[in-house]
């Protein structure tokens, strides 16, 4: 399938580097004594991961500590070659908008704005879209999740599944390298949430980004290509 | 979407808190406008009387008396004078100009004030244009030809050519003088000034009203008051001292009588006023405060969504400011409209109570400072919520 609006720009290069996020020595502390430690670990720029582990093992902030939102106590954190903790903040900020599409369990919309409107605000943060283009890609994107004939409603109007959709929408708007997803599912009942699954994978190999997918459904786990443990991440 | 449409949205997706900050600015806003415009306006009508006349001779007594009596027709006469001193004025080499001012009758309250026609060519110092003009007819050439005040012809409804009598005294309600009938021949254009109170005619047409059979001839005139203007205002010191040495009269400045009444009894009043404006300013500021503080609680997981986007601390620091900005600014603008709006429906009952003339719509050089106080002080108010939100970690509010 290929949506004018989201193809915009070449894919060439995506894959350019070894790796599209790579751990090295790693150490976040959460608190006095409780910190998370990864050595190593990377993920293939374009492949599909899913980290797996119960509730409390530290994937949610494995997730953040790869978007930049937290920086590691020590050790390196790189996505696509760039050493996040070296970069400013408000070069990590700029980075994670242009590179990264996030999406969450409860979705994150902004409720007081339509399916649009969240796509555009997205994009204007991520800098990676011109203005004049916004538009466009907005209505591309939320047709590439079928959700055009919603675009201009409430979000607060929209059924769980719908709002996961715009969310992924959002997330995929600014042709993002690397996707992360965090629970996307877990709000949504096992129909809405095997379609959102498959959407996912299926925005992401059309995209050629890397998807990273924190879940504890190993039943989804297990439908992507490689699997990531975390369950001994904390300590 | 802009970082100022994307405040606008916020500031609307919660009406009923940016409805009650609003109001509370609004009316802290239209207090401080009210007060602030009054505040001009009695300044200006004090200072119009005050320049224009610099001295004021009259009999012995309460100087403040003297001026309230006939400058601005608000009290009574501390007496009368004779009718030589107006040439022992006229003749002092201090003088430039001086007009005399026979205070007797009345119509429906408003003074009927003898004088000479000199009044109504009188100009403020450096002013080339006459204090009063005639709106219509002409000015009294003859006895019991009157020239009313704007405000008296519009109270009694009375237009060139028509009669009225006097009443006795100075209130409403006196015995009239209806053998004495006196003839309008002109009406003054509003002035803003106490003469748009009074009616105006010859000295000898308010004699002749209380003259007796049994007079005495050749008894000597009386005047309540000689305004005049000096050669140089410097010289208001040494021209009281003369006065003043006089047994029978004495001179009282108008600016400093005026300076001290202000002080002692309108100054606080206003400052009074303004200090309940300024409280009423504050709580609506902390008003303000305590709705963005709320809304920023509220909204923290919109700004680490924001932040997870990709947008700087600096941008968030801006849009919780903007909307703090915008919520003021609506504020202040309605509370503009609603203050003036109150001072135009109140300008006529002003002028005709008070005989202050206001205008609703201006908008002073005090009052723009004032706003752009309330306004600086919404920025302050935005600060501390926009300050908050730029310290937090957008991670502890972004649920998984």
């Amino acid at each position: 399938m290929t949506e004018p609006g989201i193809k915009a720009e070449s894919v060439e290069g995506r894959v350019g580097f070894d790796t599209a996020v790579a751990f090295r020595d790693c150490r976040l502390d959460l608190a006095a004594d409780v910190r998370l430690q990864l050595d190593h670990w990377s993920v293939a720029p374009g492949s599909q991961v899913a980290i797996t582990g119960p509730s409390g093992c530290g994937k949610s902030s494995l997730l953040h500590l790869i978007s930049g939102l937290l920086k590691p106590s020590a050790g390196e954190v790189e996505v696509f070659g760039k050493n996040l903790g070296a970069m400013s903040a408000r070069a990590r900020d700029r980075f994670r908008g242009r590179e990264m599409g996030i999406i969450y369990q409860t979705f994150n919309l902004l409720p007081h704005f339509s399916p649009r409107e969240n796509v555009k605000i997205g994009m204007r943060f991520g800098r990676a879209v011109a203005k004049a283009d916004r538009n466009a890609r907005a209505d591309a994107v939320l047709e590439t999740v079928g959700l055009s004939h919603r675009a201009k409603h409430r979000v607060s109007t929209l059924s769980i599944g719908e709002q996961q959709r715009v969310a992924i929408a959002r997330a995929i708007a600014n042709q993002p390298r690397l996707i992360l997803a965090d629970e996307p599912t877990g709000s949504l009942d096992p129909d809405n949430g095997r379609k959102v699954f498959d959407l996912l994978q299926q925005l992401a190999q059309e995209t050629e980004a890397t998807l990273v997918v924190v879940t504890h459904d190993l039943e989804l786990a297990r439908e992507l290509p490689e699997q990531f443990d975390a369950r001994e991440l904390v300590q | 979407m802009n970082l100022l449409a994307m405040a606008w949205r916020s500031v609307r997706a919660r009406p009923v808190v940016t409805f009650l900050s609003v109001v509370s600015i609004a009316l802290g806003t239209a207090l401080v406008c009210v007060v602030l415009s009054l505040h001009r306006a009695s300044e200006e009508a004090f200072e119009a009387e005050i320049g224009s006349f610099e001295m004021v001779v009259g009999a012995k007594g309460s100087p403040l008396q003297l001026i309230l009596s006939s400058l601005y027709f608000l009290d009574r006469p501390t007496g009368n004078i004779r009718y030589s001193a107006l040439a022992d004025v006229r003749s002092n080499r201090l003088v430039r100009a001086a007009v005399p001012i026979g205070l007797g009758d009345s119509i429906q309250g408003y003074p009927i004030v003898g004088t000479e026609a000199l009044l109504f060519k009188w100009r403020r110092r450096g002013r080339p244009k006459p204090l009063f003009e005639l709106a219509q007819g002409r000015m009294f050439e003859r006895s019991f030809e009157a020239v009313l005040g704007a405000e008296v012809a519009r109270k009694t409804g009375l237009k060139v050519g028509d009669t009225f009598a006097g009443m006795h005294g100075m209130t409403a309600g006196g015995k009239a003088h209806d053998e004495f009938p006196f003839t309008v021949v002109g009406i003054l254009d509003t002035s803003g000034m106490s003469v748009d109170r009074a009616a105006f005619a010859t000295l000898d047409s308010v004699w002749k009203v209380h003259e007796h059979p049994d007079d005495d001839p050749n008894e000597e005139k009386e005047l309540t008051a000689i305004l005049v203007s000096l050669q140089s205002i410097p010289m208001r010191w040494k021209f009281m001292e003369e006065m003043n040495a006089n047994t029978e009269s004495m001179a009282a400045s108008p600016l400093m009588e005026m300076q001290r009444l202000r002080n002692s009894m309108i100054r606080p009043l206003q400052r009074i006023l303004l200090v309940v404006a300024a409280l009423v300013i504050l709580v609506a500021c902390l008003a303000v405060l305590a709705t963005l503080l709320q809304a920023s609680e509220q909204r923290r997981r919109d700004r680490a969504v924001l932040r997870a986007l990709g947008a700087f601390p600096a941008e968030l620091f801006t849009l919780v400011l903007l909307e703090a900005m915008l919520t003021v600014l609506i504020g202040v603008t309605l509370g503009w409209l609603i203050g003036h709006g109150a001072l135009a429906f109140g300008a006529e009952a002003s002028q005709a109570n008070f005989g202050m003339n206001i205008h609703p719509w201006a908008t002073g050089s005090r009052e723009i400072k004032a706003l752009l106080l309330i306004l600086s002080s919404g920025f302050l108010a935005g600060l501390i919520p926009a300050a908050v939100n730029y310290r937090r970690s957008p991670v502890r509010d972004l649920k998984a």
